[in-house]
């Protein structure tokens, strides 16, 4: 276990570089010279001001060099500073991570908590359950995200004023006030993840039923309800670790949309206001941060797979 | 007759209901099993015989429907409530199945499958039941018990996984034990092992046992009487012997006749043929055959100074147990695995350092036949063209009109009506799909043909007639053929030379009757003791013989 263990973070990190050199050329493989692309294209600029900020990116010094800087940087989680602002982009990305985080980890665990028992009950009863199953989990997934998020702030926060239509209150400052405010984003965010887990569960249930050690559990007089939970769900569950550790990495497409819907302040906010501000640097450091964390997700999947089949150590 | 039966079974039928009706497999059966006796359930597959054994426990899908009525120790079980079945299970009735590394559950070591097994029945701690787990692995025969409890399925061997299982099963002292095809899966040397124990606890403990086979040297070796099925009927039953000896029923004289008996005193060889003069078809010399195990660690070796030919029209078994090498030497010299050391000469072609255009000109001259026909053949592709497709690919033939005229005539060469050129695989049945692979093998006209474990998957009765129709092909075609299999039986049946692997190198080499009427090497002695004869006397005879040596090397 701890030989996987190892080679698994070994992994990851191999990955992280390879990422991170990916994110580093392309931007220098973009055509066009970037300091022309950071003025704007505006043919205001002299060419004595592009090089003033060719100098202040370092854009003037060898390949080589700045790749080095750049992964140094990045290593000490200095991801530059904005056009913008002139603030340092990790720290604005500091502010607001742990709001998305706080999103997607809710989104997540209300996606497990709905989508695992509502599953593996439709795979254990069949006929109708399955048939209900299957309707409801194909309206959660047809229905996209910005039309449940408005119709949820329509409804809940318009209409009957139940929870806010926006923003986000620091636990710290009033934990009710912070539930009521992550509530909805996070409900609709899960909806049609949860209807993903569920279908998962359901397929892997149902096949899982037929295997020949559920008939050995079942020749041995355990109970019908042991025999499920231990015997056909426990081993149900690779498939569905695996379709929660993609989803989990898709939210942070997602929450783009939630965000702007219910106004969060997250890291997507950042994101698209970087990209229309064309702030290279807030781009660049949030699509880093983005990438360590899928992969950092994944290597949470990895290592559960071990933790759930022990044949997945070997491989 | 005492009153009651341990177990009786009387006028079950089963039916699975299909897309609203009902099918049935199983019409009328009777059968009964006293206290303490071995009774074997036999049949070819589809005759019904596992069906039946797992509706004693209720254990088959929820669409089957059973009517009739089957008593244990005079309870009726048909009508018993599900609460009562499940106490039954495991406690009074246990069961082992056929694949033991499927039947147990991969992520649960030995020890948590075997306390689960015993704290079903029995309220104790997990820690008595762990002491008693260790002392149950140490009666089936497990080396360091307590080693073993913390080994998950896939660690250990078929032959342990199988051990365990028993193990499991007779936890709760079960009165008895229902056996599905408990040693189909294994070598014959484990297999022995594993009968061995079965005997050996039905003494200690008392238990009945019904074992389901399609071996007939399994039945003669362990069973006391016979129930044998066809087509959802039992068709003959009686004692041992007389199924054996006195049977007068066709269905059963029919099954021992197809039967391939090793050794048998009286047996007419059926004429494999020899060499011709001619130069040898293949020739391999030296072979080593490594697999990479992963970094920085040595590699495996699978075949290890292998030499040997066969010769222009010969046909050569190659046998062996499993992870002998044998199906790694029959892929090495169609040049479908790299080889380390040694050279490889089929049909004139060096595969060694081969270039890829002579590999091609060289798989002209050679085909061959896998083991499972159902998945070797293309679904969705009409048998017809299947057979037909090795002269496309080799641009041999290219008139479609031409080529429809040869998958007939190829059809009709192993037996199958040439109408059914259109046909789909799954349209056929094991034996004649199998029968299209070895069309499709000979299309080109091979000179050199592998055939691994062709037979291994059909009944005896539709092995018998693929071996028939595989020598008859070789005998007219004049093709050398490498014959791969881990049945000494029908090695024996087709082929004039033997060749015996082991652990990837040769233990021994000669004519068939040399080396399965007089083995020299103790390995092939072993080998050959361990294969149960269809012929209850003669193998109540090699079975002490057997136990006796085996007690004279410990």
């Amino acid at each position: 276990m701890v030989s996987f263990l190892i080679r698994r973070i070994a992994t990851a990190i191999v990955l992280a570089w390879v990422v991170l050199t990916l994110i580093f050329f392309a931007i220098h493989t973009v055509p066009g010279d970037p300091a022309y692309q950071l003025a704007g294209g505006d043919s205001g600029f002299t060419e004595e001001g592009l090089q003033q900020i060719r100098e202040s990116l370092g854009l003037d010094r060898p390949l080589g060099e700045q790749y080095a800087n750049y992964l140094l940087g990045v290593l000490g989680g200095d991801l530059g500073e904005s056009f913008a602002t002139g603030q340092p982009v990790a720290q604005s990305i500091l502010r607001r991570l742990p709001a998305t985080l706080q999103l997607i980890a809710a989104a997540a665990v209300l996606a497990i908590a709905a989508g695992i028992p509502f599953g593996a009950w439709a795979g254990r009863r069949r006929g109708m359950a399955d048939a209900l199953m299957t309707s409801v989990t194909s309206v959660a997934l047809a229905v996209p995200v910005y039309v449940v998020g408005a119709l949820a702030v329509l409804l809940f926060s318009v209409t009957w004023r139940l929870l806010p239509a926006g923003g986000l209150t620091p636990f710290a400052e009033d934990p009710m006030g912070f539930l009521r405010g992550l509530l909805l984003p996070a409900v609709t965010l899960s909806l049609a993840f949860s209807a993903v887990v569920a279908r998962m569960t359901r397929t892997a249930v149902i096949e899982t039923s037929d295997r020949d050690w559920v008939r050995t559990a079942t020749s041995f007089g355990l109970t019908r309800r042991r025999v499920f939970n231990r015997y056909v769900l426990r081993n149900s569950m690779n498939p569905v670790v695996t379709v929660v550790g993609l989803e989990i990495g898709s939210f942070l497409g997602a929450s783009v949309i939630i965000e702007r819907v219910f106004n969060y302040p997250g890291i997507s906010t950042l994101l698209i206001d970087g990209v229309s501000a064309r702030d290279y640097p807030v781009v660049q450091g949030v699509v880093i941060v983005i990438a360590v964390l899928f992969i950092l997700i994944n290597l949470v999947v990895d290592i559960l797979y071990g933790i759930l089949d022990p044949r997945a150590r070997i491989r | 007759m005492s009153d009651t039966h341990l177990l009786e079974i009387s006028s079950l039928s089963v039916a699975f209901r299909i897309d609203g009706e009902n099918v049935e497999v199983t019409h009328g059966v009777d059968l009964h099993v006293d206290e303490g006796e071995v009774v074997a359930l036999v049949g070819e597959s589809g005759s019904g015989k596992s069906v039946t054994a797992m509706s004693v426990t209720d254990l088959l899908p929820p669409n089957a429907l059973r009517s009739g009525s089957i008593r244990f120790a005079g309870e009726e079980l048909l009508t018993a409530s599900e609460e009562r079945i499940r106490k039954l299970r495991g406690d009074d009735v246990a069961m082992i199945f056929q694949e033991p590394m499927t039947a147990l559950n991969p992520v649960y070591t030995i020890g948590t499958h075997l306390v689960e097994a015993i704290r079903c029945h029995r309220d104790i701690t997990r820690e008595a039941a762990l002491a008693e787990a260790t002392g149950l692995l140490e009666q089936v025969g497990l080396p360091e018990p307590a080693a073993m409890l913390g080994r998950y399925p896939h660690e250990i061997s078929g032959g342990q996984r199988q051990r365990a299982m028993i193990a499991m099963a007779i936890s709760a002292r079960p009165r008895l034990l229902i056996a599905d095809e408990p040693t189909t899966a294994l070598d014959v040397t484990v297999q022995a092992g594993i009968l061995d124990l079965l005997l050996r606890l039905r003494t200690e403990l008392g238990m009945a046992i019904l074992i389901i086979t399609h071996d007939m040297g399994v039945v003669a070796d362990v069973a006391d009487r016979v129930v044998v099925m066809q087509h959802g009927l039992v068709v003959d039953r009686g004692t041992t012997d007389h199924i054996f000896y006195d049977s007068s029923q066709t269905y059963t004289r029919d099954l021992l006749e197809a039967v391939p008996d090793l050794s048998a005193v009286a047996m007419t060889r059926s004429g494999a043929v020899a060499a011709t003069g001619e130069a040898p078809t293949l020739e391999v010399a030296g072979l080593r055959i490594e697999y990479r195990t992963g970094w920085r660690r040595a590699p495996f070796v699978a075949v290890d100074d292998v030499s040997f030919t066969v010769g222009d029209g010969e046909l050569v078994g190659l046998v062996g147990e499993s992870g002998s090498g044998k199906s790694t030497i029959g892929r090495a010299v169609l040049g479908l695995t790299p080889i380390q050391a040694g050279s490889a000469r089929v049909v004139g072609t060096e595969i060694v350092g081969v270039r890829r255009q002579d590999l091609r000109l060289m798989r002209r001259t050679v085909s061959v036949v896998f083991q499972d026909p159902g998945s070797s053949l293309n679904p969705r592709v009409p048998i017809g063209r299947t057979i037909t497709d090795p002269l496309r690919w080799n641009r041999i033939e290219r008139d479609e009109r031409v080529l429809r005229k040869t998958a007939e005539d190829l059809l009709e060469s192993v037996k199958i009506p040439r109408e059914w050129a259109d046909r789909y695989p799954h349209e056929l049945s094991g034996g004649q799909r199998q029968r299209v692979s070895i069309a499709r093998a000979i299309s080109t006209r091979p000179r050199f043909m592998v055939a691994d474990e062709p037979t291994s998957a059909l009944d005896v009765s539709v092995q018998a007639s693929v071996l028939d129709l595989l020598q008859e092909l070789q005998r007219s075609m004049g093709f050398s053929c490498l014959f791969i299999s881990h049945d000494l039986a029908v090695v024996e049946r087709i082929a004039s030379r033997v060749i015996v692997l082991r652990k990837g190198e040769i233990v021994e080499q000669g004519t068939a009757s040399d080396i399965l009427r007089a083995p020299r090497e103790p390995y092939t002695q072993a080998l050959i003791a361990a294969v149960p004869v269809p012929d209850p006397r003669r193998q109540r005879v090699r079975r002490a013989e057997r136990l006796a040596a085996a007690g004279r090397r410990s």
